[in-house]
């Protein structure tokens, strides 16, 4: 067995960013020896790199923070190779390499990742999905997709409707995730109150342990037979393997939308008028509260919004439906006192929802900022959205608190919240961040919530797991040592092992 | 735009912020970029280059250069992100520059970019820097050595007699000049069915687009400068172009060199639109075509209607449609001269869309030599509109 000295094998590297002259003066090699090399050479038609360029580009996901370093010259890490597989032969082929030489292994989709779940803290080989992009089976009479779960999401998505079909999985990643990310994360999209979320539309799976074995589940609607042992990787964020391929629903592309959207004197208001329409069994496919300062910032082009809390609904599907969903709401929200506003401001959202530009705009200017998703039930939902806004507020340098609502259930929400703002004299930029993100996540516990709803662990929520799991956690870290004995899959993050405390 | 509205949210934030606080944020908001720019003077969009990198690739998915190799560092935001670390200096040239002129200059970024940037655009400065490295890729130096040899891009293939004064000038761009005398043999002669005065350059030059795009500055404008001047002596009064690369170049990008041709500038569907009465069309077209946009034609130059607008008055044809087409089409591949940079890259891509457009119709129909150029290479059956268009007349003239 060869050890291999990876670059940050010993411990999490992650509070001691490289700057990239400390990187590329030391002249950093690749740590994973030439014959494992040649090895998966062979086994991937050579679908190897070792080149600095591309070990540079994949040093990083989309983790906020990582951008301020970007222009402050430093590297989150740095891994030793990337392979790019091409199907799940290949992928189960890799991982019996690097199980038996313990390289660390960093499933990798599109990279949109927000919590750095696939920044290689320790190293190792980034296995590239991309390559595994091709739609296996469309099941029109079953509405079932499988796909190779490289595909990127719009790709994807554009596929389904070039044939009349939706998954209705619309994030705001869209554009630059892929499937096998939206399982690892356990992803929820823009219209998941009439479609679900990941786990409501995944059916079925094809993983590879990383032994290298290959396990499949049915393609059927449900079953009783035990616990469904597959669904293990949902959100497990490459801790337990790489899921190859997967099987999703789909829908017949909606015959009619509506939108409508309405102002609230009160974010109580709103958000006891969409807790009265959950209790109703309506599900329209998008519902979004937006609280009064982020009603200001998205849509100051409406008349008289300042000081008021906006509500967007879209609904979708059969014309009959949609219509039923619209006057069901209309009349719950009027009853709040809610003005209707129209399809005006649901329209420029649907025109802006993938116009990602703050990161672009505020990280030149010194701004640190990011998002955190959390979700509570209804019985708390008002008082942990004050304390939410309070914690990030009481950190010094705090600038911008605020928070929207996008995903509903009849028992509870998921709170979006965004804090930007500069690091006091002195303070690291890291440090005023991790300041933000801790306030955040104790507050979050102390006050029933969950620590996260849709963006998952990574790095940043993995000293906080075992908090939010309290006895449950033990369970997942024997669960992990059971399929992962060698700590391969994804190493130093979820706080399983090498806990970034 | 009420600037004021846009940013009362902002306002809003800060009236919940301590004095200390406020005047902290205010200093970064007015300084912070600075920090962030490379100390020596570049060529380079740096602004923008920064703003590219720090997106989540938001157009990846549509890149065709990062669709056809799966490799993060060819995504459009990583390229930025190496773009911006070769300009600080922290990575050199020979390590960068063949994944920084990986880019088609096929635009479909810019259609999903919130600041509306082209990918293309932003490397024309990093390229520059590049040249001035000299540091680059061998294709790229052996297409600038062919296009300074030859004046061309590739071999004269042909010859086309005809005026050299005239209203109208034909340019044929290398493309055509080296692999498709047929569209010059069209064109040339719908004009003249038309009763046009036209006129064809003596001794026809690349009208420079490689060169710009590659960062050549300097050889690029001594050639446009002779253009202008060959251009000037025919005495014309509008230039129509074969490839919407010559047409995009000549009416956008001369003039930022302060070369104006001073004369209207038309791509070769424009004038087919403008003259469409002057041709009549017969020939019953037995099989079903597809259309493909150029990349250039469509969203540099905005040209979508005129194609199809010609195409849709040949009662005798049927016209499908790609779901990818309009300002949503894809690239054919060779677009940024990746043809002639990185072959490999530009094969698959031309593949890619090769596959597509053979799920509608048997024929190809496009309005760009290179991209005829691109999918007949691969095999399949491609018309310039001209070609189509002279076609028929032909079936006229015998009656």
């Amino acid at each position: 067995m060869v050890s291999i000295p990876c670059f940050f094998i010993d411990k999490c590297c992650f509070e001691k960013t490289m700057t990239y002259e400390t990187v590329f003066n030391q002249k950093r090699e690749c740590a994973v020896p030439k014959k494992i090399i040649q090895k998966l050479n062979e086994i991937t038609s050579n679908n190897v790199s070792t080149k600095e360029v591309d070990r540079v580009s994949y040093s990083k996901d989309y983790m906020p923070i990582t951008l301020r370093w970007i222009l402050d010259g430093k590297l989150p890490a740095l891994p030793d190779c990337i392979v790019w597989p091409e199907n799940t032969t290949q992928v189960s082929e890799i991982l019996k390499i690097a199980n038996n030489e313990k390289i660390p292994v960093i499933p990798y989709g599109d990279g949109s990742g927000v919590l750095g779940g696939s920044i290689p803290v320790q190293g190792g080989m980034i296995l590239d999905l991309k390559k595994m992009d091709k739609v296996i089976e469309i099941d029109d009479s079953s509405l079932l997709a499988t796909v190779q779960t490289g595909i990127n999401g719009m790709n994807f998505e554009r596929y389904l409707n070039q044939h009349s079909y939706t998954m209705g999985h619309i994030p705001q990643s869209l554009y630059c995730s892929s499937l096998g990310g939206w399982i690892a994360c356990k992803a929820a999209g823009q219209f998941s109150t009439k479609y679900g979320k990941i786990e409501d539309i995944l059916v079925a799976l094809e993983a590879v342990l990383p032994d290298g074995s290959v396990i499949r589940s049915k393609k059927v609607p449900r079953s009783s037979t035990g616990p469904s042992v597959e669904r293990l990787f949902l959100g497990s964020e490459g801790q337990f393997g790489i899921v190859t391929e997967a099987t999703f629903k789909i829908w017949p592309y909606p015959e009619k939308q509506i939108l409508e959207s309405y102002v609230f004197s009160e974010l109580s208001d709103a958000l006891e008028s969409v807790r009265n329409i959950m209790r109703k069994n309506v599900y329209p496919a998008v519902i979004r509260v937006y609280d009064k300062n982020e009603t200001l910032r998205h849509f100051y082009d409406t008349p008289n919004v300042k000081d008021k809390v906006m509500l967007i609904l879209l609904m979708e599907g059969d014309e009959k439906l949609v219509e039923l969903e619209d006057n069901i709401s209309s009349y719950i929200c009027k009853s709040k006192g809610a003005k209707s506003c129209g399809e005006k401001p649901v329209k420029h959202w649907l025109e802006t929802r993938f116009n990602v530009r703050e990161s672009s705009d505020f990280t030149p200017k010194g701004f640190v900022f990011d998002t955190v998703e959390v979700s509570v039930s209804w019985k708390y939902a008002l008082e942990f959205y004050n304390k939410m806004i309070e914690s990030m507020r009481e950190i010094k340098g705090v600038v911008v608190a605020s928070a929207h609502s996008s995903h509903f259930y009849p028992q509870g929400v998921c709170f979006y919240f965004t804090f930007g703002g500069v690091p006091p004299k002195n303070v690291e930029p890291f440090n005023f961040y991790q300041s933000v993100w801790d306030n955040m996540m104790k507050t979050c516990i102390d006050q029933h919530g969950s620590i996260s709803h849709h963006h998952g662990i990574g790095l940043i929520r993995s000293k906080w797991l075992s908090k939010e799991m309290g006895d449950r956690f033990n369970l997942l870290k024997k669960i992990k040592h059971a399929i992962d004995p060698n700590n391969i899959m994804n190493p130093g993050k979820m706080g399983i092992n090498n806990e970034y405390q | 735009m009420n600037i004021s509205k846009k940013y009362a949210w902002i306002m809003d934030s800060l009236s919940h912020t301590p004095f200390s606080v406020k005047a902290r944020a205010m200093k970064h908001f007015l300084t912070g970029k600075k920090e962030y720019l490379p100390k020596k003077n570049t060529n380079a969009d740096i602004e923008s280059i920064v703003k590219c990198s720090l997106c989540p690739n938001m157009c990846r998915f549509d890149c065709p250069v990062s669709e056809a190799e799966k490799n993060e560092t060819l995504s459009p935001s990583a390229r930025a992100r190496i773009a911006y670390l070769f300009e600080m200096g922290f990575l050199e040239g020979e390590v960068v520059a063949d994944t920084l002129y990986s880019c088609c200059n096929c635009d479909a970024c810019r259609q999903w970019c919130p600041f509306e940037f082209s990918f293309g655009d932003i490397l024309q400065g990093v390229h520059r820097d590049l040249v001035e490295e000299n540091n680059l890729p061998k294709q790229v130096f052996d297409l600038r050595d062919t296009i300074e040899k030859k004046h061309v891009s590739d071999d004269k293939s042909f010859n086309i007699v005809g005026k050299h004064k005239g209203d109208l000038l034909y340019f044929m761009g290398c493309t055509v000049m080296s692999k498709h005398e047929s569209i010059a043999v069209a064109m040339t002669k719908i004009m003249e069915k038309a009763g046009e005065k036209w006129a064809i350059l003596e001794d026809e030059w690349c009208c420079g687009a490689p060169l710009y795009n590659l960062g050549f500055i300097d050889d690029f404008v001594e050639i446009a400068e002779i253009n202008l001047h060959k251009i000037r002596e025919t005495g014309c009064k509008e230039l129509i172009c074969s490839c919407p690369t010559c047409a995009y170049i000549f009416k956008e990008i001369y003039p930022k060199f302060k070369l104006n041709i001073n004369v209207k500038i038309l791509h070769a569907t424009e004038y087919l639109a403008r003259s469409e009465k002057s041709y009549k069309i017969s020939k019953e077209f037995e099989k079903n075509y597809v259309y493909h946009d150029p990349c250039t034609l469509v969203r540099k130059l905005g040209i979508v209607e005129q194609p199809r607008y010609v195409l849709n008055n040949i009662k005798e044809l049927t016209l499908k449609e790609s779901y990818f087409h309009g300002k949503d089409t894809q690239c054919c591949g060779r677009g940024g001269s990746m043809g002639r940079t990185h072959p490999g890259i530009s094969e698959k891509i031309t593949k890619k869309r090769l596959e597509e457009l053979s799920k509608y119709a048997d024929s190809i129909i496009t309005a760009c030599p290179t991209c005829k150029s691109a999918f007949s290479d691969l095999g399949g059956e491609v018309y310039d509109i001209s070609e189509l268009i002279y076609a028929g007349c032909k079936t006229d003239e015998r009656q």
